[in-house]
Parts: C-alpha cells; sequence; structure tokens
C-alpha cells in the first residue's frame, strides 16, 4: 500500500509540465551526442569511396560501413594508416617528455616523435600535472582547516582573490621567467609550475577537511604520533577518495589538452597536440580524407572513453565546494 | 595524555634533584622537548613554504613581472654581445592599438562579450536546471548525468572534428549543397562556433552544480511541500538561493575569463580563423605562441596559409593588451560579485 502510494507520489513528480519538458530537452541533447560520437566510430571504419561516394559506391554519410569496399584490407585501415603516419617520424620534436627526466630516448637524436613517444608524453603530461595538482590544494586545504592560524585564514583570502581577479597575458612573463630558471620545455618545469594552491579545488578540499574530526588526529597526537605522520597515515586516507576524483577530473583534461602542451612544451609533442596537427593538415599523405583523420581523432579518444568507463562512479562522485558525499 | 603535559623546564628538575637519584652537586640539564604548539607550528610553517613561494614566484612575480613589461621595450644588443638592451617605454600600448586598429580587430571584444552573455544565459541556464533534474532524480537521471559529463571526457579536438565533418561533408551532401559549409562563411561560422561552445560546455559545471544541490538540507524541501510549493517553485525559491555562492564563484570566475576564451578557434582553425570570428582570447593564444621578446608588427609569419599573415608582436607587446584588459575586466569582475552577494536571493 505504501509502496504503491509512493510510486503513485513519484509519478506525478514526474509528470510535471516543467519536468518533461526537461526531459524532452535533455533526451534531444543525449541523444545528439550519442549521435556524433557513433558517426565519428563509424566513419572512422569506412572506406573513402564508401563515405564520399566513387568508383560505383553511392556516398554513405550516414549509414553503417560497408565493410565489402574495403575488400581485402582490414576495417581497422585507416587506423593502421594512422599508426603509420604517427610512426613515420612527421611529427617534429626535439624531445619526449622523459628528457626532463636525462632519460636517453631515440626521439632526442631523430628530432621526430613516434606514437610511444606521443602516448608516453601524453601519460606522463597527465599523470604529473594531475597528482601535483590535487596534492598541493589538498595540503594546503587540510593545513588551513586544521591549522587555524592568521596566515591559514590569508591564504583563503588569496585564494578568493585570486580566482576573481582577471589577470589576462601573464603568460609571456612566465614563459620568459621559466626560461630564465631554466625549466621551460622540461618536465619539472611543468610540475614546479603547477604546484599552486590557489583554485576551485583548494575550496573543496578545505570545506572538506573542515568536516573531518580531529578525534583521531588528536588521539594519534597524544599517542606521539609527529604532525607529519598523522598527515600521512591519517588524513590523506580520509581524503584519497576525494584526490582520486580531482586526480582523475584533471588527467582527462590534460590528456586531452593541446593548447598548454603547445604554448609550455613546445618539443615535446603530445598525441592530443600530434592529432591536431594531422587534422590541421592539408597536404598529407594518407590522411587527406575524412575517415582518415576522423580515426586519427579516435585514438585520443578511445583510452578516455575506456577510462571513464571504468571508473565513471568514482568520477561522478559528489563533488562540491562544499566537499564531497560519499 | 597531553603532550604540553610531559614538558618540564630543567629548573622545575633540578629543584634540588629529589627522587632524580642524581648527586645534589651536579646541575642536571634534561633535553629540551618542543611544545606541542611549536611542534605544530614548525610542521605547519614546512609544508606551506613551498606552495606559498611557488604561488609568490609564479603568481605574484609574474604578474608584477607581466605589468612592468607592458612598459619595457627589448632590443637586440648593437655592439655584437648577446642579451638585450632593455628601456622603459609606452610605445607597446601604441603599438597594439595601432595594430589592432590597421588590421580592423576591433569586432573580437564584441566578439568575447558575446560569447560570454550566451554562455551565461544559455550555459549557465541550463547548467542549473539540469543539475536540478539530477539532483532531483527525475526519470533516467543517472543516465543523463554521465552523458552531460561526457563532453569533458572526449578532447575537444576529437568533437570540434566531428563536428567540422558533419557540418563540412553531412550536411551538403545530404541537402545536395544546399546548405553550404557553415564554418566557411562570415555569417555562418560565429553562430555555428557560439552553438558548439554551449553544447560542450556543461560538464564540470552540472557535477559541481549537483554537488552543491545535494547538500540543501531535505526538511527545508520537505517543508516547503508541505506549504504546497511545486517543483518550479522549489528550483525557484529553495535551490537557486542555497546554491548561490556556487553560482557567484561561477559567474565571477567567467568574467575573469572572458577575455582568454579562445571558444575552440585554434582547434577549428589553427592561426588562419575566418574574418570576423577571432576572439580575444584565440587572438592573444595565438600571437603569443608566435612572439618573442623584441617582436617586429610589420613581419610576418603563416605557417599553414601563405595567404595570411599573423604578424609578430612582441611579450611586452602583448603584455600591455593584457593589463588594458585587466584594466577593464578587473572593476566587472569587483562590481558583479559585489552586487551578486548584496543583491542576490538570501539562504535565509
Amino acid at each position: 500500500m505504501d509502496t504503491a502510494f509512493k510510486n503513485k507520489k513519484s509519478l506525478n513528480k514526474n509528470l510535471n509540465p516543467f519536468v518533461i519538458f526537461l526531459f524532452v530537452v535533455l533526451l534531444i541533447y543525449s541523444l545528439t551526442l550519442i549521435f556524433m560520437i557513433s558517426w565519428g566510430f563509424m566513419t572512422s571504419l569506412k572506406n573513402e569511396y564508401d563515405f564520399h561516394g566513387g568508383r560505383g559506391h553511392i556516398a554513405n554519410y550516414l549509414g553503417l560501413p560497408r565493410f565489402s569496399i574495403w575488400k581485402d584490407k582490414s576495417v581497422f585501415t585507416n587506423y593502421e594508416s594512422v599508426m603509420g603516419y604517427f610512426n613515420g617520424g612527421t611529427i617534429p620534436a626535439n624531445k619526449n617528455y622523459w628528457y626532463g627526466f636525462n632519460l636517453d630516448i631515440d626521439m632526442t637524436k631523430s628530432g621526430y616523435a613516434k606514437f610511444i613517444d606521443l602516448l608516453s608524453n601524453s601519460i606522463l603530461y597527465a599523470i604529473c600535472g594531475s597528482v601535483v595538482i590535487a596534492l598541493v590544494p589538498a595540503l594546503v586545504g587540510y593545513l588551513c582547516a586544521k591549522y587555524p592560524y592568521k596566515f591559514s585564514s590569508l591564504i583563503y583570502t588569496i585564494t578568493i582573490v585570486v580566482m576573481v581577479l582577471p589577470l589576462v597575458s601573464a603568460t609571456p612573463s612566465k614563459i620568459v621567467l621559466m626560461q630564465r630558471l631554466c625549466i621551460f620545455d622540461t618536465i619539472y618545469g611543468d610540475v614546479i609550475v603547477n604546484m599552486m594552491f590557489p583554485n576551485m579545488y583548494f575550496l573543496v578540499f578545505y570545506a572538506f577537511f573542515q568536516g573531518v574530526s580531529g578525534t583521531y588526529s588528536e588521539a594519534a597526537e597524544v599517542d606521539g604520533a609527529s604532525q607529519f605522520r598523522i598527515l600521512v597515515t591519517i588524513v590523506m586516507p580520509l581524503a584519497v577518495k576525494m584526490m582520486t576524483t580531482v586526480i582523475l577530473i584533471y588527467f582527462i583534461g590534460r590528456w586531452n589538452d593541446y593548447a598548454t602542451p603547445l604554448l609550455y612544451l613546445p618539443s615535446h609533442p603530445t598525441l592530443s597536440l600530434a592529432v591536431q596537427q594531422v587534422i590541421q593538415g592539408s597536404n598529407i599523405e594518407g590522411m587527406t580524407g575524412t575517415p582518415a583523420k576522423i580515426a586519427a581523432t579516435m585514438t585520443v579518444a578511445l583510452p578516455m572513453i575506456i577510462l571513464f568507463i571504468c571508473v565513471k562512479d568514482r568520477l561522478l562522485g559528489n563533488i562540491s565546494m562544499g566537499g564531497i558525499k560519499e | 595524555m597531553n603532550s604540553e603535559s610531559i614538558i618540564t623546564s630543567g629548573e622545575e628538575l633540578n629543584g634540588g634533584n629529589g627522587g632524580s637519584g642524581l648527586p645534589n652537586n651536579v646541575n642536571y640539564k634534561p633535553p629540551k622537548t618542543l611544545t606541542r604548539k611549536t611542534k605544530r607550528l614548525i610542521f605547519y610553517t614546512l609544508m606551506i613554504a613551498i606552495p606559498f613561494i611557488n604561488f609568490l614566484v609564479f603568481y605574484v612575480y609574474v604578474n608584477i613581472d607581466s605589468i612592468l613589461m607592458a612598459f619595457q621595450r627589448y632590443q637586440y644588443k648593437t655592439n655584437g654581445e648577446m642579451g638585450f638592451d632593455v628601456s622603459f617605454t609606452l610605445d607597446n600600448f601604441r603599438v597594439v592599438y595601432e595594430y589592432i586598429n590597421r588590421s580592423d580587430y576591433w569586432y573580437m571584444i564584441g566578439n568575447s562579450l558575446t560569447l560570454y552573455v550566451i554562455k551565461l544565459f544559455f550555459g549557465t541556464g541550463f547548467a542549473l536546471v539540469f543539475s536540478y533534474y539530477v539532483y532531483k532524480k527525475f526519470m533516467f537521471a543517472g543516465v543523463f548525468r554521465v552523458l552531460l559529463y561526457l563532453p569533458s571526457i572526449i578532447s575537444g579536438v576529437v568533437m570540434a572534428m566531428i563536428y567540422t565533418y558533419i557540418l563540412k561533408d553531412v550536411l551538403p551532401g545530404l541537402s545536395n549543397g544546399k546548405i553550404g559549409y557553415l564554418l566557411d562563411t562570415a555569417d555562418g561560422a560565429f553562430p555555428a562556433l557560439l552553438g558548439y561552445t554551449i553544447f560542450f560546455s556543461f560538464g564540470v559545471n552540472v557535477l559541481m552544480y549537483t554537488g552543491s544541490m545535494s547538500g540543501i538540507n531535505e526538511s527545508v524541501v520537505e517543508s516547503a511541500h508541505l506549504d504546497g510549493a511545486n517543483v518550479v517553485q522549489e528550483f525557484i525559491h529553495i535551490t537557486i538561493p542555497m546554491i548561490w555562492p556556487t553560482m557567484i564563484t561561477f559567474i565571477v570566475s567567467g568574467i575573469a575569463a572572458m577575455f582568454t576564451d579562445q571558444m575552440g578557434l585554434y582547434t577549428f582553425f589553427k592561426d588562419v580563423a575566418p574574418p570576423g570570428v577571432s576572439t580575444v582570447g584565440y587572438f592573444i593564444y595565438t600571437r603569443t605562441l608566435h612572439a618573442d621578446m623584441v617582436g617586429d608588427p610589420n613581419a610576418y609569419i603563416n605557417l599553414n596559409n601563405p595567404d595570411i599573415k599573423i604578424s609578430l608582436l612582441s611579450y611586452p607587446q602583448l603584455s600591455a593588451l593584457g593589463l588594458v584588459i585587466t584594466a577593464f575586466t578587473l572593476p566587472l569582475a569587483l562590481f558583479a560579485k559585489w552586487a551578486m552577494t548584496k543583491f542576490g536571493p538570501s539562504a535565509d
């Protein structure tokens, strides 16, 4: 009886015109999105004559790939072309990301990046940056929340001010400074510059640590644990889920980012940057057709789609400026 | 036992050495133990020092240097030595003004403002109602939540290319050429790019707004329902006031980023966006990519298309442009924050 009443109440709630309108808009939005991604994947499997028509075939812009057109070739020929293009030594690079670790990789001699270089650059650029960007605001957020000195209030105020201050074009000055410090275009330079606390996630961590009880820390302190040990063994494990979420958000963002590496790591091409160069190049042999170019973009997208499927529950946890709900 | 309670001074211990087992003539001084307060202060100082120094160097110094750079001119040394001769000048502002004037780039400011306003009303508006839908767990809310976040997962390069080729190949192909390639026309490119920007802008915003909404006290919502409030009234009179501080942060941050937003133009067009489409953010980004300390506004480069040129502005000239834009957006952002705090809805 009670369940039936609840169901009826829920149905009434869902049949509100406002809710129905939102449902329709979201449905259209979702279907458009699914169509675009599916279209991209399907097109990446098409032959150029299948897609644009020609040689007796009619154009097939929206349909499924006609695999018979490939004849004896693999349906993944476009992907093979992409790999061949990347491995053909066509993406200029003076170094790869390992350069910052002083490891000698072949690319540093050839001056061109291969697929494995692009991949390692992408992974390291994404991992190093995301860990630092998540760790520093978490640490500073903890210090400000649990050590109520006046300096902590100053840090909090600085963060708020920095977030609303619209300072434009400090990029040239930052590049010049990095060049003077000899950290421009290096992995450690990228890590050092990203050790910044004034950002949105400082507020998220600050709110989170304010809500964490100090009982365990105090008990450990009485038992003789050092402040550092309390941080590592008690506090950080409490925040590890939220840190993982923030790291994942930044990892995905940095994997997809090509504009920042182009500016600050010009001789360390990432996969995203290489793909951007492929699709903008107009006279690249074997990469001129729409399906081949779409296949190139899919090489960047597929790892993130797989990662998203694996970690979507963690990624979509209720993160907010008031902390996180597990 | 509190660690402070075990701290003792040498004087106390030495007071007759009673019970210590030491002869009276031995002046025993126990090792000094740090108080809990001191230990906490040392730890705090050590841990916060590096991030704070980093902030001083890469934010404070960089921005001060950027302001100073706007008034500097760098010239190669004439005596054959390496390095630059640096002099103070106001010339950078004149060069940038003349450059923009000569190239008729003033429309960029209008484009950036249009982009912000459209993003504010449509982007933020839709993000809020979508977040509300997800927060209230209406039909298929879980599925929509995943799909709304999907554009944040997939590279902008990928979505931009799919969008480009749908406009370039699919629409003209299916309409037998009646619909042209929108991104190639002066009238069609900007609206098409605006639509693209808004369509893919919901991800993190929906995540944050939904998170804030989930922090609303259920008893407040229940009592509103008992008073006869429907979902629209709940959204306007309870949800929006409750998440107003989060909205202020997003909207004010948006003003701060108004003139750095590229609208994805570099992804679509690399260095050569069609006339009438550029934003200030795109202009600054592409010029910074090709800039150096000296610059030469009369020298041109173009890596892709020799017909379209990009002039070489110097870092100081770009800093001058940034300074002028900051002078415009700083009061705007501060005013918006003040006005939204003072006149916005209250959680009470």
